[in-house]
């Protein structure tokens, strides 16, 4: 195994272990000794042996014959070429990768800090590992970070964008002229062998940017050396789609450097939220690989957490699920199929309620009540029942998934604790972000329980989770009433509480019907502690709305819906859930201006206050549209970004994203469902289809923009916000109609890029162009 | 209907029935379908075996379809016993092991496999493994066939990319006595309407209180779409509880 160490000066250093990974294979001892033959026969350097080691559903301690594979190397192909000769037996561990499990038996993890003796050849002689990866504070080892992309906004280059190369190092900017294609590879050749990163951070680079330098590279015979580790090449891994929940998902190709790593800001489940800080923090939870881990969904890296557990246990790990839902009756379904309970919000607008959350309800239903996929519905515990559908809980045996669970959600309790406590600062967002990872990997620990690929995943175990999670609801809301409280609203781990009143109503003169008197939410301690104490999950206080408007639906303004509505807590903070800002298809235009309007109206004090600012929000409403209708935007703020549900040639009805889309594959992209377009609204009611819309690679800016339709978008994010204050859309639109801006369009940023040719960079792109033509 | 009774036949309750596997494939709603024909049996107080690879097992509209045809959807409900598998090597589990230990060894048993090859659809398993699983789970679909037991199989095409697992629908095929192709009709739009539809508000006595009750369903949200079909179930009943 080679071993990439950066000392606590940042030099790199390239070490090699001995390590030899081992699967197992389980069957009846005749057919495992013909294992045994076999393998001699085939001539592969392993070694085969008789142990025990148990499995998960019963519990029992079992005979495996356990391969252990001296060659790194082939220890992919000899699981692969034994399962598929004796395809019956049953497998464990084989494929589990070979960092993950060379971190197991090291007892190691992504940037540990680590104490090494060497010999001279530097072999590790022993390793031992000074961290840990529960610590709350834990030093990262100090990077060298270079930054490649294309100049200009970060546009898809897969969809024709062509801009000159840009490199990054510590405080220097480098634009490549791309002219010479000799110069260019030989410049970067240069500044990657001077400037060493450990970390190479792109914009498509997985896409687009490493792939075409490396096809540059070899064409002219100039290498570039994108790995530390020279004795191999950049691992590449072509883009797909698949299905998962039932949509299409896409993802692109994958660049993975050895020696160093290479990640694509666009091709990365690094989220605004947890950004590098989250992304570091799941590997060394999860111990998957940082290259690995920014590259796949966090439900990977709960999985991965339960396949550690269970190596600790000397669990096996099954190669195959292969235990079906025991069987029920359509009666049995109809108790159990469900989700989590939510209890329609009260409409309209709200004053001094509190939000309660179960904390990361159902992780912790699994760590406190013991759910896994081995304790359900086991025969020794009959008493230990789950409300509503009555499977039966181990309370012999702790779970495989509560104990993988429980000590993550202690840490992010922990950090939350810190959070609280701490002035803002660096620190605190380090924190922060850790915290928001966990969230991740606990959001999707749940999800896993049912979901197909979870090793340790199965359907009793998840619905024996939601009638947990509904009880707990239930309780919390009974609990909270015969306190004298009104819930206003209740959605699977959360809810809503304020004094029993009625809610209040407005008029259209802005004047409210306030009944009752401003309460002064005292104490919400003694709730807090009386819910946690009867459903044994922790719940705690989110916050206090000064106001909160729960929406209604799109489709019908008389029904209420979950996750619509818009709040201010005490401390002037917003929380919005359901409304075109927190939308991805929302052009950045739009958002910005709800934001405005929302910052405006978060300055209220009271319902009351509220009202008096619906003349404000209209303004600022009124200087967006016109705006739009002067001209005046900037067109990338005018972008719509949607998800291709399929093919694009596959869509019946041209929908403006169809026609982006086909005219992309017009100009020789190649797209796949499940890939993003970005698409500006030219004219939604052309004639001809191709003047709708246009893809924002093709949108240069000196053509118009559909400046009504763009003022409709606007006016359903005013409808949105000012809609519990009791303005209608209508009401909106007459004050916010045509001739109150400029009439003229003013003259416009021309696209700056005019240039035709962008170098070698594109040579290829271009030939492949020409060669889909 | 009428195109489909010859495969539905398969469940009729005769020692005399000449077909002992049907297979229905094609891109309609197949297990609508076969759910008609699920509840027929039912409601003559036969049990039904339902193994689902899918997870497209309707509760809701057994429910509704018992209703009107005058039964009590608990009644047929309970005479349905159900088995879902996520991953192709469940579902071989569930057909070469299981239904065999469930069902009795003398009597002749309904089995119904819906989405019978969804899960050896996935990409991620190979090929050839999924050919050898289709293969193993085709002769002993056959072997309890011959036991004087009747099944009836759904499954739909692969989706374009992979069309070379056709081959799996073909095996299918060559194991039943009766196939026929059904084809959806061009959708409509109150499809859409229904889908959008996602609240499914009931009475519970106790929960009621002013407010009304929803269940989401969190881990499948396409399920939630049924939400006009659950109402119209209890509207039907007065109130009662899921
Ligand atoms: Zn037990």
């Amino acid at each position: 195994m080679i071993v990439w160490v950066i000392d606590t000066e940042g030099r790199a250093h390239c070490l090699r272990d001995t390590f030899t990974p081992a699967f197992f294979v389980g069957g009846d001892p005749a057919e495992l000794l013909a294992v045994a033959h076999f393998l001699i026969d085939q001539g592969w350097s392993v070694k085969a042996s008789r142990t025990k080691r148990t499995e998960l559903f019963s519990g029992h301690s079992i005979g495996v014959l356990q391969v252990e594979v001296t060659n790194l190397n082939l220890f992919t192909i000899i699981f692969e070429r034994l399962t598929s000769a004796k395809p019956r037996l049953s497998y464990y561990n084989g494929d589990i990768s070979l960092p993950q499990m060379y971190f197991f038996a090291r007892n190691a993890f992504p940037l540990a800090f680590c104490h090494f003796v060497l010999n001279g050849d530097n072999r590790i002689l022993t390793l031992e590992v000074d961290d840990s990866p529960w610590a709350l504070d834990y030093k990262l080892p100090p990077l060298k970070r270079m930054v490649i992309r294309l100049e200009g906004d970060a546009i898809n280059p897969n969809h024709g964008y062509r801009a000159p190369l840009v490199v990054e190092t510590e405080g220097a900017t480098r634009e490549l002229n791309g002219d010479d294609p000799r110069a260019l590879l030989e410049t970067l050749r240069d500044l990657l062998m001077r400037h060493d990163p450990d970390l190479i951070v792109t914009d498509w680079g997985d896409s687009f940017i490493l792939p075409r330098l490396l096809q540059m590279s070899k064409k002219y015979n100039i290498p570039l050396p994108f790995n530390r580790d020279p004795s191999r090449p950049p691992q590449f891994r072509p883009p797909h789609s698949y299905f998962s929940y039932g949509r299409i998902v896409y993802k692109t190709a994958s660049q993975v450097l050895f020696g160093r790593w290479h990640i694509d800001r666009h091709n990365a489940f690094l989220t605004d939220d947890y950004g590098l800080e989250g992304a570091f923090e799941i590997a060394r939870l999860t111990q998957i690989p940082v290259q690995r881990v920014v590259r796949t969904s966090t439900g990977t890296g709960i999985s991965a957490m339960e396949i550690a557990t269970a190596y600790r246990r000397g669990v096996l790990v099954p190669w195959h699920k292969q235990e079906p839902e025991a069987w029920k009756s359509g009666l049995d379904l109809v108790r159990s199929d469900k989700g989590g309970l939510v209890y329609q919000p009260v409409l309209g607008l709200h004053e001094d309620v509190a939000e309660i959350d179960f904390v990361s309800m159902y992780p912790s239903i699994m760590a406190r009540l013991n759910v896994s996929p081995e304790t359900v519905n086991c025969k020794c515990c009959p008493d230990n029942r789950v409300p509503e559908i009555g499977y039966s809980i181990c309370k012999k045996r702790r779970g495989l998934v509560p104990e993988t669970v429980e000590p993550l959600i202690r840490k992010r309790v922990e950090y939350k604790k810190r959070i609280r406590e701490m002035p803002d600062g660096p620190e605190r967002e380090v924190y922060r972000r850790r915290q928001s990872a966990h969230k991740w990997l606990l959001v999707t620990c749940f999800g896993y329980l049912g979901y197909k690929n979870a090793r340790f995943g199965r359907i009793e175990a998840h619905e024996a989770v939601t009638a947990y999670g509904r009880e707990c609801l239930l309780r919390a809301k009974e609990i909270a009433e015969s306190r004298g409280l009104r819930v206003l609203h209740a959605n699977v781990d959360s809810v809503w509480v304020a004094q029993d009143r009625r809610p209040l109503t407005a008029d259209r003169d802005g004047s409210a019907a306030v009944s009752g008197q401003r309460s002064v939410v005292s104490d919400y301690d003694a709730l807090l502690e009386e819910i946690t104490q009867v459903t044994r999950i922790p719940i705690a206080l989110e916050g206090i709305y000064r106001w909160v408007a729960f929406l209604p639906s799109r489709q019908d303004e008389k029904m209420s819906v979950a996750n619509r509505y818009i709040g201010v807590f005490e401390e002037g903070e917003i929380k919005m859930r359901g409304i075109e800002t927190r939308r991805r298809d929302t052009p950045p235009f739009v958002v910005a201006a709800q934001m405005e309007m929302l910052q405006v109206l978060a300055s209220a004090e009271s319902c009351k206050e509220l009202k008096t600012l619906v003349p404000r929000v209209i303004e600022i409403a009124c200087a967006y549209a016109d705006a739009l209708r002067s001209g005046q935007v900037p067109y990338q703020n005018l972008v719509i970004t949607k998800r291709l549900s399929r093919d694009p040639m596959a869509y019946s009805k041209d929908t403006l994203l169809a026609i982006a889309a086909k005219e992309l594959l017009g100009s020789g992209v190649e797209l796949s469902p499940g890939e993003s377009i970005q698409y500006i609204i030219t004219e939604e009611h052309a004639h001809a289809k191709i003047d709708r819309a246009r893809p924002f690679v093709h949108y240069r800016g000196q053509e118009p923009y559909d400046a009504e339709k763009y003022v409709e978008l606007l006016l359903r994010a005013v409808e949105t916000v000012l809609i519990p204050l009791g303005v209608d859309g209508s009401q909106i639109a007459e004050w916010v109609k045509e001739g109150t801006g400029e009439a003229e369009r003013a003259q416009r940023d021309l696209a700056k890029k005019t240039v035709e040719s962008w170098g070698p960079l594109f040579e290829f792109a271009e030939r492949a162009k020409v060669a889909t033509r | 209907m009428q195109s489909h009774t010859r495969c539905l036949r398969v469940l009729d309750d005769s020692a005399y029935n000449p077909i002992q596997i049907a297979l229905l494939f094609g891109n309609a709603d197949l297990t609508r379908l076969a759910l008609f024909g699920i509840v027929r049996v039912a409601a003559e107080q036969r049990a039904v075996w339902v193994l689902d690879g899918g997870n497209s097992f309707d509760a809701y509209f057994v429910a509704r379809l018992a209703r009107g045809w005058g039964m009590a959807p608990e009644v047929v409900l309970s005479r349905i016993q159900l088995s879902r598998a996520f991953t192709c090597y469940q579902m071989s589990e569930l057909i070469t092991r299981r239904l065999g230990a469930a069902i009795h060894p003398s009597a002749s048993a309904t089995i119904a496999c819906l989405d019978l090859l969804e899960t050896f659809y996935d990409d991620d398993v190979a090929l050839a493994d999924a050919i050898r699983l289709v293969r193993t789970v085709a002769a002993r679909l056959g072997d309890l066939a011959k036991r004087g037991n009747h099944i009836l199989i759904t499954a739909r095409e692969p989706r374009a990319g992979l069309r070379e697992r056709m081959v799996l629908l073909d095996l299918l095929k060559a194991s039943a006595q009766q196939v026929e192709r059904v084809d959806a009709p061009a959708p409509t739009s109150t499809a859409r309407t229904v889908a959008t539809q996602r609240q499914l508000v009931f009475a519970r006595g106790d929960l009621v209180n002013g407010t009304n009750v929803t269940f989401v369903y969190a881990s499948d949200f396409e399920r939630a779409n049924r939400a006009g079909e659950i109402q119209a179930c209890f509207a039907a009943r007065g109130s009662g509880s899921v």
